[in-house]
């Protein structure tokens, strides 16, 4: 299977996009960004203050992934952490970084499990995942959002609350396979990366001053040079406990309840609508 | 190469290798490799190394690893092969070349013979201990692991407690009524000095289990972690999956929750009415959009902004508003979707308990709890239309001028002048004005009464009054009211 590149020449579908920028800009903060990643990258992106992009096979290039609010991990293979080679982290980014590096594209899914055919239930195959490409700034997840699930918290849960759109054709593809996608695969227990916003950039994405928390293995904790460089950096850990293929299925959930509550406990101070 | 599960491949082995600390930790749990043997299937491949997939503590599956990530790792001498179906195996690494490999006894025993080595961790002898289900020595590693983290951020040690610790402990507990995971939630609250867990279950059969049996059970656990103590308070709280409650049962609303639906629901108006009104607009609505914008941002019950916005209700006798213009603003046009999204919240709005002595309101406030949404029609304010009113509430200036509104008695008994007529033909401070009567015919009903000096904006809370007598000087006819001391439920 080959990569997805745009074709230039190609006038690819709109609705979707027009759809969604037709809404009213959202009047609450954007939530965060989430990146995750191996812990071996830990250091290296602290001190560096940025997130790198590496190679993808989906786009055939180098490409930094990141999702709207919920800490979807991007795996190279179906379902979460399989052959995973060192335990994750998940960055939890202010999403004004996207300030200083605009997203080179933004998809109201997982576009590894499109390629992978995770999706081929909902999203017909003559579908290129450039049909469902959203305005790349970080409110056309929020405006997306709004339209399909209501509200932020409901997107996380990923329980489809059946909005009612009606401005749309029966012929708009791209709105039909999406909704179909979000009424039927939008939960955690199928996978919820199927409907988590991606964000894709191409260069590397500063996140000096812009990383709110971590989420790590909590015995790097015992690093007493990591915590005073995060205490100094004012980034909040939020640690769990990490047995290597220990109830894997449970270490996606415990990265939910713990951005969960992290979202609960900050919106204060962030001005989430949480 | 595929997956090898169970099926496939029952009578294959696989022996582990090698162990591979996954966070370069030490000490700490390391991933153990695997190499198939006595092979008896095509799925497996004898040069490849596996890894295992767990559930439930049993292994279910062996994945080939990818190349390239097969390197490192400390090499493991006779360790016995395992197949699809056995317990896990795990691996603890106290060095980088000194690991332990077995099954969850044989690395907890080791763990428990050399937690000198781990102790001096706080972080990994949490994790050790809590695997090797080591009692006696929880409640120290997990409250050394708590301080330190608290140094970082009080709120992150919480979360770690509430979240890491307290689940993991119920989880075995949890797991044996057959509640997932994911369908549970702790919080907590610091209140005078205890500390409240609650646990939350969403459960599709919440009557079927014996609340007060697990209750006591998940609250020793929790004072086994040395994180909760004897005096602290654990509640269950058990939701239905259904999302239709039981009859009869209420579902309780947290403070949080409101907090969120009233936010949502000013963001709903500001996206769905203002912002659409605004577009192409005249100065003269721009204007009204920023005043009636500012009253939408002074509502702090849902309820009350509920109540606000039937008003707009269409085909429906409703009082007068505020000013004709503000149908230019389309309320009217969401006030469906507004009453799905938000109606069931209609309940919450502004009480007379909700005012507190001595404490200071606005204007916004008094006007919103009041129904009548114009700070400048104030004085005497029934709530509720006259004969169901629930209160009146009394706002009062006292400028210290002669026939002026005062104390008679500070704090105790009020001068408090009737309520002017609207027409000057009509006698001056007419009795069967209809705020007047709101307090002279209903003797019963509380009167709220607020205070300020001149020049003050907001108004002080001064109680709960009862109406004594219509008296009458040079100024004019007034109430004398006096302080009940009464309190309202």
């Amino acid at each position: 299977m080959g990569s997805y590149v745009r074709d230039q020449k190609r006038k690819y579908r709109s609705a979707l996009r027009q759809l969604v920028a037709s809404q009213p800009t959202p009047a609450s903060k954007p939530l965060p960004l989430t990146h995750v990643t191996d812990c071996i990258h830990l250091q290296t992106i602290l001190d560096e203050g940025q997130l790198t992009p590496r190679p993808c096979a989906v786009f055939g290039d180098q490409r930094l992934y990141a999702f709207y609010a919920r800490p979807a991990y991007r795996g190279s293979k179906r379902g979460p952490l399989h052959n995973l080679n060192f335990a994750p982290v998940c960055f939890i980014i202010d999403s004004s970084a996207t300030n200083e590096c605009f997203p080179a594209e933004i998809f109201p899914f997982d576009t590894g499990a499109l390629r992978r055919g995770v999706l081929a239930d909902d999203i017909h195959e003559d579908l290129s995942p450039f049909d469902f490409a959203l305005e790349p700034k970080v409110d056309s997840a929020q405006r997306l959002i709004r339209i399909f699930f209501g509200d932020d918290r409901t997107y996380y849960s990923g329980t489809y609350r059946g909005m009612g759109i009606t401005n749309f054709r029966p012929t708009d593809a791209e709105i039909v396979a999406y909704d179909s996608l979000i009424r039927r695969g939008g939960n955690k227990d199928r996978d919820e990366r199927g409907t988590s916003v991606e964000f894709q950039f191409k260069g590397p994405l500063p996140v000096k001053g812009k990383v709110l928390a971590v989420i790590l293995p909590q015995d790097f904790l015992d690093d007493p040079g990591l915590r005073k460089m995060m205490k100094a950096r004012k980034i909040i850990a939020l640690p769990y406990m990490f047995i290597p293929d220990h109830t894997v299925a449970e270490f996606v959930g415990v990265f939910y309840t713990l951005t969960d509550d992290f979202y609960t406990r900050r919106r204060k101070q962030y001005g989430w609508q949480w | 190469m595929a997956v090898v599960r169970a099926g496939q491949d029952r009578a294959d082995l696989y022996r582990p290798v090698r162990a591979v600390s996954m966070t370069g930790l030490f000490p700490g749990f390391a991933r153990p490799h695997f190499t198939p043997e006595n092979l008896q299937s095509s799925e497996a491949s004898a040069n490849t190394v596996y890894v295992q997939h767990i559930q439930d503590e049993q292994i279910i599956a062996f994945e080939p690893l990818e190349e390239g990530s097969t390197e490192g790792g400390v090499a493991v001498a006779e360790a016995p092969a395992v197949r699809i179906g056995d317990p896990a195996v795990y691996a603890y690494a106290f060095g980088p070349s000194d690991a332990v490999v077995g099954d969850r006894g044989v690395v907890a025993q080791a763990i428990e013979d050399r937690f000198d080595e781990i102790a001096a961790k706080e972080f990994a002898a949490c994790t050790a201990a809590q695997f090797a289900r080591l009692v006696q020595r929880l409640p120290d590693v997990n409250r050394r692991a708590f301080r330190l983290l608290a140094e970082l951020d009080t709120v992150s040690s919480r979360q770690w407690r509430d979240s890491i610790v307290f689940l993991i402990t119920l989880r075995d507990e949890l797991r044996s009524m057959h509640i997932r995971p994911g369908s549970v939630q702790v919080r907590s609250q610091d209140k005078d000095n205890r500390l409240e867990v609650t646990l939350s279950v969403t459960f599709d059969r919440p009557h079927e289990l014996p609340r007060k049996q697990t209750e006591d059970a998940c609250r020793k656990l929790l004072i086994g972690t040395g994180l909760f103590r004897q005096n602290d308070v654990f509640t269950l709280q058990l939701e239905s999956t259904a999302g239709d409650l039981a009859v009869g049962q209420l579902r309780m609303v947290e403070a949080g929750e409101l907090d969120a639906v009233m936010k949502e629901a000013k963001f709903f108006l500001e996206e769905k009415v203002f912002l659409p009104a605004m577009r192409g607009s005249s100065r003269r609505i721009v204007n009204l959009v920023r005043d009636t914008r500012q009253w939408i941002s002074k509502f702090q019950k849902i309820g009350d902004l509920i109540r606000y916005i039937d008003r707009f209700q269409p085909d429906t006798d409703q009082p007068p508003l505020p000013f004709a213009e503000i149908k230019q603003i389309r309320f009217e046009d969401v006030h469906a979707e507004f009453v799905t999204r938000f109606g069931r919240y209609r309940g919450f709005q502004t009480t007379i308990a909700d005012f507190t002595e001595g404490a200071t309101y606005s204007p916004f406030t008094l006007s919103i709890y009041t129904r009548t949404y114009n700070n400048r029609g104030g004085g005497i304010r029934p709530v509720g239309k006259i004969g169901a009113h629930q209160a009146v509430v009394v706002n009062i200036t006292l400028s210290g001028s002669k026939y002026a509104n005062e104390w008679l008695s500070e704090g105790v008994r009020l001068k408090c002048y009737l309520k002017a007529p609207r027409k000057t033909s009509e006698s001056q401070f007419e009795e069967s004005h209809e705020a007047n009567r709101s307090i002279m015919e209903y003797p019963r009903v509380p009167i709220l009464v607020f205070t300020r000096m001149s020049g003050q904006s907001d108004f002080v809370y001064r109680g709960i009054f009862r109406y004594i007598r219509v008296t009458a000087d040079d100024g004019g006819k007034w109430f004398e009211l006096v302080k009940t001391g009464e309190t309202i439920a």
